[in-house]
């Protein structure tokens, strides 16, 4: 019966049934956590329940690897000892946190900047194959030049074209690498 | 002394423009396809190969090695500058060398790496050329469970990377063995944790995955802290481009000679290659040091263990491939194929039916020490500018870098993605104070460990791993470093009783 | 009049868009793709081939190393890529082996190619340590019978095409054994010489330059010239291993321009007559082909069906 679980849940719908099982219950933790008076080092906490998911998750995938019965080796022996001894480290790191044992607080600083630069990471990548990989990259470094705070138009547009040139050359002149041009110019 | 007189006369081959040019063309191409993160050196050497072939065998053969020796030492260049090691066997190099870039010390860093570099090489090509047989032999005593073993020993160097927090180093090693795991298993071919992706089918490529965790981690936090003038503020200070003394140098000759040897002999083991041997003999340094605290936190003599090891495990690695035919990293199974391709048969046949060859070969990876000093210096002053440009410049263009690193690997978007998010694991995690290094050490080791682990089991069972005596003894040396600490700790305590009363 | 203009204007168009849209195939640069790293032994076939191709055609060939699963990974990137013939995967029988022991979609993997080029058969055999205890292989499948089902037998990978003609071996001869795979070729055979498995399964060319092995058994209708003292199994006395061997391919995506195929199979045929190209191969026991599609495919469908029967046992 489990293995059948398990073996369901490392398909891709199961994948996804895992990340949103696993977001709720870091909420509940959270909330828990919080109720219980220890809302101040909730975000430490919540890092060390994750650890404590991750661990959870890949003991009980586990159990499903197909073809595990046929197979001479034990596919699941290695897995399982990095992933209980996981646990149990993860398990011991929330006690810790919670009891606040040499407990550093986190500092934060501008998330918002990161988010934006992850943001704009990701929509390059997404353009990859359309824009073509020198477009993409060239208005990627423009977007990040400008996110974090240059202002000389020159100077992005020069460092925009260099980049765009000696990628050019190095790649698909002397490696012939084929990077890909982009599907909106085929 | 009929090996001198054979290297004496491999080495009026090489006397001449040509070959010089060939030497040299290859020590630049490598530090350069070193440098760039993305291009391993395997990968330096196999995109060159095409151009060897209106080569002699030797001269071909000779660029092949001056690539694949200076791509070692290419890697610390960015690994020093902005943290992203352009090799997988500069990681260690990174630990020390990119906060001496940090405190303005970036030239220091840059002068051991390459000194450190040049000495390893030397090393591993003595070793090689005095005790390849012997070596060979040692080699096939190294069934599967003392492969294990070994790795068990490297994974006990975690407990040199955690600094004081060894939960979380701890943590972060299991988190790395995990995420290894993840793949289609080498011994049962059974689909792990794969979710049906086939770019998955390999586990996470390592390169991508390596570029994420430190270059862009650290882009991420330095975003985020708006720290932007890290380096600017000694940018005026000529300090910067101090290089180390001479005195300097000497002062760590012999952690350059321990490393060197270490470095060697892990390399002879095929599938232990510069980034085990730099791990081990990181944490060997570490332990023999006079100040163990600065490892991490930018200890010239991190960087010396470091670029020793990985530059003398070339050496090593030669000696399976010269000796048995059998390649000892994946750049020598690239210079397998070369020699295929020019009808030449790797092994040890190529010293008896062309010994000319073997003997060229070893007086070019002299030379090509010797070239590789002199460029690196020269092109050190360049590399130290990279360290002066606006930040608002350097990252997009870490950003643009890692990109087409992480592509090129296997042509794969995937792998871009793939970085990126490591990228974004490693600054969150290291935002919770846990530590990216022995996550590398999990990955580095991983296949390691299970796949001789299974294989052993396969062979006789576990009681192998006890009753074989070099994997017992191996065993034993990871006890020991793993309760050194603790036992140290305890004696210290003792001591302070014994002060006490 | 103005209906005889759109006729003749019609009649035109018509004629253009039936001739050929571009210039003869191939005008840029062919890319094939393998899934070993650079030194493997496909890799360095592909450059080998590559190079000799050279003397008949002025084409561009582009080598690329995509490795990951032992060739799952270069099979669905292949297959992403447009079908114009311009993207060639490098193949060999493991890869086909791969798919079936994987258990992935084979109309999508295998039959979603035009195999259009086999290069070569290369024999399977035996091989173990020339100073241990089984220089022959009577000796072997004795001490296999003594030791019932403990022998260990070494070759890279698990379900590969070493793997399932072990397996043939072992049911011809009677015979249990382990089979333990290791990361590569060469890591095996190192194991053969240390001692740690009794006999490596590959083919002539591993023994070349290397020394202390000998083959003690090539599958093979008759003895080869070049390697007069190995006995074939026939010799032997094991009966449905004659013809057991590794190809080594070009295959193309289907619904690329026919002449495209007809390009590539007509090279093969060049190549396969090029003196330079058979020394190399011939020496090493290697028989030189030069079938297209029709043979090919008939090839790649004996293979799935002995990687089918392995996979129910």
């Amino acid at each position: 019966m489990i293995n059948e679980l398990a073996f369901f849940l490392g398909t891709p719908a199961g994948g996804l049934i895992l990340c949103t099982t696993g977001t709720l219950l870091l909420a509940l933790a959270a909330r828990f956590s919080a109720a219980s008076g220890k809302g101040d080092r909730l975000d430490s906490l919540m890092a060390a329940f994750f650890f404590i998911e991750l661990s959870s998750a890949f003991i009980l995938l586990s159990f499903g690897f197909d073809g595990a019965e046929e197979a001479e080796s034990d596919p699941a022996l290695v897995p399982l000892l990095w992933g209980v001894s996981l646990l149990i480290c993860s398990v011991t790191q929330f006690i810790r946190i919670w009891n606040k044992k040499d407990y550093k607080p986190i500092r934060y600083g501008h998330f918002g900047r990161v988010a934006a630069v992850i943001a704009v990471v990701a929509v390059t990548i997404a353009l990859f194959n359309t824009l073509g990989f020198f477009l993409s990259t060239g208005a990627m470094i423009a977007a990040l030049m400008f996110l974090m705070g240059e202002r000389r138009i020159v100077l992005v547009c020069a460092a925009v074209s260099l980049w765009i040139f000696v990628t050019w050359a190095v790649f698909n002149k002397l490696l012939l690498l084929g990077l890909p041009t982009g599907s909106l110019f085929q | 002394m009929e090996m001198l007189n054979s290297l004496a006369a491999g080495l009026r081959n090489l006397a001449g423009i040509e070959p010089l040019a060939v030497i040299t063309a290859g020590v630049i191409v490598g530090i350069l396809g070193g440098a760039m993160p993305g291009v391993s050196p395997s990968m330096a050497v196999a995109i060159l190969l095409p151009f060897t072939f209106g080569m002699s065998p030797t001269m071909g053969l000779v660029m092949l090695c001056a690539i694949y020796l200076a791509s070692n030492y290419g890697g610390s260049i960015t690994a020093v500058t902005i943290n992203t090691p352009g090799t997988p066997s500069a990681v260690v190099t990174a630990f020390d060398g990119y906060p001496l870039a940090k405190s303005g010390r970036a030239g220091e860093a840059l002068g051991v790496s390459l000194v450190a570099s040049v000495a390893g090489g030397f090393v591993g090509i003595v070793i090689l050329i005095c005790f390849s047989a012997p070596l060979a032999k040692f080699a096939l005593k190294f069934w599967p469970a003392e492969y294990f073993a070994l790795a068990i020993l490297g994974l006990t160097t975690v407990a040199s990377l955690g600094g004081g927090k060894w939960l979380e180093a701890l943590i972060a090693v299991l988190l790395g063995l995990m995420l290894n795991t993840i793949g289609l298993d080498h011994v049962s071919g059974v689909s792990r944790y794969t979710f049906d992706i086939i770019r998955l089918y390999d586990g996470f490529s390592f390169i991508p995955a390596l570029i994420g965790l430190f270059a862009l981690s650290e882009v991420f936090a330095n975003v985020e802290e708006g720290n932007f003038k890290a380096f600017d503020k000694v940018s005026d200070d000529k300090s910067i481009s101090s290089w180390p003394s001479l005195s300097t140098y000497l002062s760590l000759k012999w952690g350059m000679l321990r490393a060197g040897i270490l470095g060697t002999i892990i390399g002879v083991f095929p599938g232990a290659g510069g980034t085990i041997a730099s791990f081990i003999a990181y944490d060997v340094e570490k332990r023999l040091s006079r100040h163990p605290e600065k490892f991490g936190r930018g200890s010239l003599e991190g960087v010396v263990a470091a670029e020793a090891s990985n530059s003398s495990s070339v050496g090593g690695a030669l000696v399976p491939l010269l000796t048995l035919g059998i390649p000892g990293s994946a750049s020598t199974a690239v210079l397998i194929g070369a020699l295929m391709i020019h009808e030449l048969r790797p092994g040890p046949e190529l010293f008896s039916k062309n010994p000319e060859i073997v003997y060229t070969l070893f007086s070019s990876l002299f030379v090509a020490n010797f070239v590789l000093l002199v460029v690196g210096a020269l092109g050190s002053r360049i590399w130290l500018k990279v360290t002066m440009v606006p930040k608002s410049i350097l990252y997009p263009m870490i950003f643009a870098f890692s990109i087409v690193g992480s592509f090129a690997v296997r042509s794969s978007l995937f792998d871009v993605g793939v970085c990126v998010a490591f990228g974004v694991a490693g600054w969150l995690l290291n935002k919770f104070h846990y530590p990216s290094s022995p996550i590398v050490l999990g990955l580095v080791l991983g296949t390691l460990i299970e796949m001789n682990l299974q294989m052993t089991l396969l062979m006789d069972g576990p009681a192998m791993l006890f009753t074989r005596p070099l994997s017992a003894v191996l065993l034993a040396l990871s006890a020991l470093s793993l309760c050194a600490p603790a036992l140290r700790g305890l004696r210290a305590r003792r001591n302070k009783k014994a002060d006490k009363a | 009049m103005r209906k005889f203009l759109v006729l003749a204007l019609a009649a035109a168009v018509l004629a253009l868009s039936l001739t050929p849209a571009m210039a003869a195939y191939p005008e840029k640069p062919v890319k094939i793709v393998n899934y070993v790293a650079p030194g493997g032994l496909m890799d360095v076939t592909s450059r080998k081939f590559i190079s000799i191709a050279q003397k008949y055609t002025d084409a561009t060939f582009v080598v690329e190393n995509t490795t990951g699963a032992g060739g799952l990974v270069a099979i669905g990137a292949v297959l992403e890529q447009p079908a114009d013939g311009y993207t060639v995967f490098a193949a060999t029988t493991s890869v086909v082996d791969k798919v079936v022991s994987a258990k992935k979609n084979i109309d999508e993997m295998v039959w979603g190619f035009e195999w259009v080029a086999m290069l070569m058969k290369d024999p399977e055999c035996v091989i173990t340590a020339e100073k241990g205890e089984y220089d022959t292989f009577e000796k072997l499948v004795a001490a296999a019978k003594k030791e019932d089902g403990r022998q260990i037998w070494g070759g890279p990978a698990t379900g590969g095409n070493d793997h399932i003609f072990a397996q043939n071996v072992w049911a011809a001869a009677g015979i249990k054994a382990k089979w333990l795979p290791y990361k590569s070729g060469p890591e095996a055979m190192m194991g053969t010489l240390a001692g740690q498995n009794a006999a490596y399964v590959g083919n002539p060319a591993d023994t070349q330059g290397r020394q202390g092995y000998k083959i003690v058994a090539i599958s093979s209708p008759k003895r080869l010239p070049q390697l007069p003292d190995v006995p074939t199994f026939k010799e032997l006395g094991y009966k449905g291993l004659d013809n057991e061997f590794m190809w080594r391919g070009f295959a193309i995506k289907k619904g690329a321009p026919e002449e495209a195929y007809k390009w590539w199979e007509e090279l093969n045929q060049k190549v396969a007559k090029d003196p330079e190209w058979r020394s190399f191969l011939v020496r090493d026991g290697i028989e030189v082909s030069d079938w297209g599609r029709d043979k090919f495919s008939k090839q790649v469908e004996i293979d799935i069906a002995a990687a089918q029967r392995f996979l129910k046992k």
